[in-house]
């Protein structure tokens, strides 16, 4: 095969351009994922990484949401609300983004694959 | 007609870049896509409420399927290119995530999740393009090629779990499935630039002795550094595996929150990445058989630290770490000694055997971890017995003979 082969500096730019595509990607999808202003509860309401619990609570009651319960990320919570319009009030309050689920799951598949329900289920954010 | 016109120049699609990207998006791909059926665990068994049993022995079915069909794919990507099996590999990938989204018995979703995907998930694995990039890549930089590959489907587990759940979120669990089938099909495209490599059907490489499949196979189990090598990836099996299914219940055991212990988890695939990549690198400049045997030693010395040291957060990210360094490292050592040893012309199909091996490690890893906690009631009698093995396969390494096998080198003109 003719040509230079390539070396560390090209793997760097290979791995950059691929964490720039999935932000991207990331971005659109959550985007198209997120809740229409109009819907109710119950639902899962995003907050800015680092703001403090009292402060998302308030923000939620502000909405007219009752705040069930937080979620292992700490600045997602899972609010109820049977009005409509739920989502657009929370979005109003400060909230990035809200969504009906975001699941998740941390189970490593490599060369061997491993499809645990416990885990998913505990990783997943569901209302 | 001068001189130059009558080169003819290398396509773009040829060039040494643009085979090197093409392979490790077909690798991204191929480690990705699987990786996000964990995710759709929950909505599948809801929807037929079905046990979450079932869709957990059709996943346990692809791993079988994955270690069963890596030798016959590698006879195929060795006999009319690796390109073609990849390809061949994306169609039943897809076939049976679409089969999988769809499935309405169980026995039709361990056709698809399990067998289907698992041949598709062998057919278009890492392993063959690797083969393709033994071939294609020149000697000095083929461990380079070998880690960047591993790396890539380390950074495609990264990017498509992470995206799996956001594309369920958005368009719905079934919706997501068919998205992901598409995905896999991408492979195609992909594989293209690879097939620009020769086949066991070429001119025989230089220095590499012509012989059958069947020979090279014969040959390749009669040479001991061989067998050693097999051994050795079976150890790497079982460590990886039953650390993938009992380190979170075991954090969990010792205190560790499960958030903390999603990072820890998310910790081994992002070390992955950089493990593998520098493996690849530094295999590419030492005897292979050295870096491989410490990979072994320094996870049984993880290992024994983690579960003698009080098991705090610092502890468990501290292991966690080290080991994601150590992950799919082994990988590009284990492929380059099998071309050391037997060259570019059937080392897809040897180096599927090894990785039977692996598999077959995997398994136990995965049934003694669960059988040994049930008896004891405790995880040590395992970590333990993974770190004795790590130590096995330190040792089983050191008198590989990294040199080709008397009987695959081209014989001396008399």
């Amino acid at each position: 095969m003719i040509g230079n082969w390539p070396g560390h500096k090209f793997a760097a730019a290979f791995a950059g351009v691929v964490l720039v595509l999935w932000l991207i990607v990331m971005a659109v999808m959550m985007r198209q994922a997120a809740l229409p202003p109009e819907a109710p509860g119950p639902l899962l309401a995003v907050f800015e990484p680092g703001m403090s619990e009292d402060e998302m609570f308030a923000r939620i009651i502000a909405a007219n949401g009752k705040p069930l319960r937080g979620t292992w990320l700490g600045f997602v919570w899972v609010v109820a609300g049977e009005e409509a319009g739920l989502a657009g009030r929370l979005e109003g309050q400060g909230a990035i983004g809200t969504y009906a689920e975001l699941p998740f799951d941390p189970s490593l598949a490599g060369c061997f694959a491993f499809a645990d329900a416990k885990v998913a289920e505990a990783f997943s954010l569901r209302p | 007609m001068t001189e130059q016109s009558l080169v003819k120049p290398t396509p773009w699609y040829y060039l040494p870049a643009v085979i090197i990207v093409s392979g490790c998006l077909v690798a991204m791909v191929n480690f990705g896509v699987r990786s996000t059926f964990g995710l759709f665990t929950t909505p599948i068994s809801e929807v037929h409420a079905w046990p979450r049993e079932t869709y957990s022995i059709a996943i346990a079915l692809q791993n079988l399927l994955w270690g069963l069909a890596t030798p016959i794919a590698g006879a195929l990507a060795d006999r009319y290119g690796s390109a073609r099996v990849l390809m061949g590999g994306a169609v039943f990938y897809a076939i049976g995530t679409v089969l999988m989204a769809s499935a309405a018995s169980p026995a039709l979703l361990y056709l698809g999740g399990g067998v289907l995907v698992g041949i598709g998930v062998a057919a278009s694995s890492f392993g063959i393009v690797m083969a393709a990039f033994g071939r294609l890549v020149p000697p000095e930089k083929r461990s380079w090629a070998f880690g960047i590959a591993t790396a890539a489907g380390s950074m495609g587990q990264f990017v498509f779990a992470t995206s799996g759940g956001v594309l369920i979120s958005a368009f719905g669990w079934y919706e997501a499935l068919i998205i992901l089938a598409f995905c896999s099909l991408l492979i195609i495209p992909f594989a293209m630039p690879l097939m620009a490599q020769n086949t066991s059907r070429s001119v025989v490489p230089l220095g590499e002795a012509e012989m059958s499949l069947r020979q090279a196979i014969n040959g390749a189990f009669r040479n001991r550094s061989y067998n050693l090598l097999t051994a050795g990836f079976f150890v790497c099996g079982f460590q990886l595996a039953f650390v993938t299914v009992h380190l979170p219940p075991y954090l969990q055991e010792h205190g560790i929150s499960q958030s903390f212990a999603g990072i820890a988890m998310g910790a081994i695939g992002l070390f992955n990445v950089v493990g593998s990549y520098y493996s690849g690198v530094i295999g590419g400049k030492y005897a292979k058989r050295i870096p491989l045997s410490i990979i072994y030693l320094l996870r049984s010395i993880a290992v024994v630290a983690f579960i003698t040291l009080p098991i705090t957060n610092v502890t468990t990210i501290m292991f966690t770490a080290s080991l994601g360094l150590l992950w799919l490292s082994t990988v590009p050592l284990t492929m380059g000694l099998v071309t050391v040893m037997f060259g570019t012309r059937y080392m897809a199909t040897l180096y599927g055997f090894v990785f039977l091996s692996h598999q077959v490690g995997s398994f136990f890893g995965v049934w003694l971890g669960g059988r040994l906690y049930d008896q004891f009631g405790s995880y040590d009698p395992v970590w333990w017995m993974g770190a004795a093995l790590g130590i096995f396969a330190a040792l089983v390494h050191l008198p590989i003979r990294e040199r080709r096998s008397p009987s695959f080198a081209q014989p001396a003109p008399v």
